[in-house]
């Protein structure tokens, strides 16, 4: 075998070869003077670094004063609301206003397609509200990213508009 | 500081503790390892404020997900995964930041300015060869100087470095063959006398 390159040699060095070619390394660098120098360098370089990248006295002391054992729990954070979280307790809260508020105004069938209706509609009404300021987010963070808000905004609000036109009108005395 | 070492026997009797919610017991693990993991997340951000702050995050998120952690392998290189990963995070969020304050090229040129171009002769005279190596290591091209710190600080295997850096074991082994080339020029470059590096 001729002498391996030098990233063959360190990553055999480092233990990362698959073991048949880093059997046919191990065999090469036994018999070979120039492999041998490479490799007593690269360790003492190895050892160099460990060294030179260790915490020192003044570093040690420093983390020593941090006194993580005990602060690890003050970066617990606070439960966190997603807007997802809020949309879907929006619509529950507009179910339940609907379930209430319906046999004051209709029929059974009525309620049906109020509650169906009111669902979505403030479904609709959520995730527009929620596009649109997701959208002016990340236009002010990421303006590649806010194009595709403003699509889902325009979505929501054809979401909004759009049952309403499966809706059968009811007459005035109904 | 008294670094405390813990025995295999030791780490996994607290590791079942803390997993049944003690606290104390993970406060233990902490402090066994809490040099360890702020030195990789210190070495990788170059900030001790912000390192103790994204030490404490990995440390809070490594209680969080102890079920998750294999007690056959070692507690030390699962929670510097999670500390490095931390700070890789923390980079991330700092680029975008910059790149959002300053613009693409424009921001790595001030981000370059910011860790402070070196003045060789000031800080051969100045530094120690082991200072001289850590600000050229610091200097280093992100992706270098993460894998550098990585395989150097934390001793993590090529491996851990791929999955942690999202790349191939083979593109591990060579942006570490060019950031020790890149360690060597730069302290040539220094006329820093040397043993290994140059």
């Amino acid at each position: 075998m001729a002498c391996p390159d030098e990233l063959t040699l360190d990553l055999w060095l480092a233990g990362a070869l698959p073991s048949e070619e880093a059997a046919a390394v191990a065999s090469h660098v036994q018999t070979c003077a120039t492999c041998a120098a490479a490799i007593q360098a690269a360790q003492a370089l190895d050892a160099e670094l460990h060294a030179a990248l260790a915490l020192d006295a003044e570093e040690l002391r420093y983390v020593s004063g941090l006194e993580l054992a005990s602060s690890w729990r003050t970066s617990r954070p606070a439960a966190a609301l997603s807007w997802g979280w809020i949309a879907l307790a929006g619509v529950i809260a507009g179910f339940a206003a609907w379930l209430l508020a319906a046999p004051m105004v209709g029929s059974a069938a009525d309620l049906a397609i109020q509650v169906g209706l009111g669902t979505v509609l403030l479904n609709a009404v959520l995730g527009t509200v929620f596009s649109l300021g997701q959208a002016l987010l990340d236009l002010t963070q990421s303006p590649a990213l806010g194009l595709s808000q403003p699509l889902l905004a325009l979505f929501a609000l054809a979401l909004l508009f759009w049952p309403r036109q499966l809706i059968p009108q009811r007459s005035p005395h109904s | 500081m008294a670094i405390t070492e813990l025995s295999l026997d030791s780490t996994q009797h607290l590791v079942q503790q803390s997993r049944a919610g003690d606290e104390s017991a993970f406060a233990a693990l902490v402090e066994a390892h809490q040099s360890a993991v702020f030195g990789t997340v210190l070495r990788l951000v170059s900030d001790r404020e912000v390192a103790a702050e994204v030490s404490n995050r990995a440390f809070f998120k490594a209680y969080e997900h102890l079920a998750s952690f294999d007690e056959l392998r070692p507690l030390r290189a699962w929670l510097l995964r999670i500390a490095a990963n931390e700070a890789l995070n923390e980079l991330r969020s700092r680029r975008r930041d910059a790149a959002h304050t300053f613009g693409g090229a424009e921001a790595e040129f001030e981000l370059e300015q910011m860790s402070g171009a070196p003045d060789p002769g000031e800080i051969v005279s100045r530094l120690e060869r082991s200072d001289a190596i850590r600000d050229a290591v610091s200097r280093l091209p992100e992706p270098q100087r993460v894998a550098v710190v990585l395989r150097y600080f934390a001793d993590l295997s090529y491996a851990d470095i791929a999955e942690l850096t999202q790349q191939s074991v083979n593109n591990v082994g060579v942006t570490l063959l060019r950031a020790r080339e890149r360690l060597r020029h730069d302290l040539e470059t220094q006329g820093v006398a040397n043993d290994g590096l140059s």
